[in-house]
């Protein structure tokens, strides 16, 4: 589950970024799934960061994570066939990392 | 030396307590439950009914994009002490702090990245993140 997980996860950056994830890892508590993505920084939004426009790179990340982050939340759902009921998540670009909370419910079974 | 650490439940426990009452003094609002959890050098916190009432009035006026904001600035504005709490209470240096909130659950989710595992009792119990 988790490969698929991951690689699902990795392809929407790729996809959407062109942009190779360093690590995902997660944990799964009780109807709560917390996953950290590391590597997350575009190189456009590095360069940004690197002339003073860090305003700017915290605006594209914004948006960036406003199309990337309800993806990771569909993929949750299809792979461990649950409903996310919550979806917190946020980036820090400084330190390069996305972070996300999922609380979810168990589907009910077909009868 | 050993017997004087908390057990990894008792430092989740404690470490909810305080956060708890750390809204309480900075917000003026009471979370109805704050659940903390480590898994390797990280922290899950997920705090319910984390929403003010004065967010709430502006939710309830239709404002929504205001309370957005509100929140948002209110989550920067608690964290260099939260993360300072977090790091007198677990003993760690908190290298990064992640925080989200839904105003339409009052849930706020806060990841916390931990410049190494906390020291308690029972290490065992720490669940290892899956990479």
């Amino acid at each position: 589950m988790e490969l698929i997980l991951f690689q699902k996860i990795k392809d929407v950056y790729q996809e959407e970024l062109e942009q190779q994830l360093d690590n995902i890892s997660y944990k799964l508590f009780d109807r709560t799934l917390v996953i950290t993505l590391e590597g997350i920084e575009t190189l456009p939004e590095k360069l940004l960061k690197a002339n003073n426009r860090y305003d700017l790179a915290q605006q594209v990340r914004k948006v960036i994570d406003s199309v990337i982050n309800p993806q990771i939340k569909n993929i949750i759902e299809e792979v461990l066939d649950v409903k996310v009921i919550d979806f917190l998540s946020d980036t820090t670009i400084d330190n390069n990392i996305t972070g996300a909370i999922a609380i979810f419910e168990f589907k009910p079974k077909d009868t | 030396m050993t017997n004087n650490l908390l057990t990894c439940g008792q430092l989740e426990r404690k470490l909810s307590q305080k956060i708890q009452a750390f809204y309480r003094q900075h917000l003026g609002h009471q979370p109805s439950k704050v659940t903390c959890q480590f898994f390797g050098s990280k922290l899950a916190i997920i705090i319910e009914n984390s929403i003010t009432s004065a967010e709430q009035i502006l939710l309830d006026e239709g404002k929504n994009d205001l309370a957005k904001k509100v929140r948002s600035n209110l989550d920067d504005a608690i964290q260099p002490e939260l993360k300072e709490l977090i790091k007198e209470v677990a003993e760690v240096e908190v290298v990064d702090i992640l925080s989200d909130a839904t105003l339409d659950t009052g849930r706020t989710g806060i990841i916390v990245v931990l410049s190494q595992t906390p020291q308690v009792r029972n290490p065992e119990s720490i669940p290892k993140a899956k990479n």
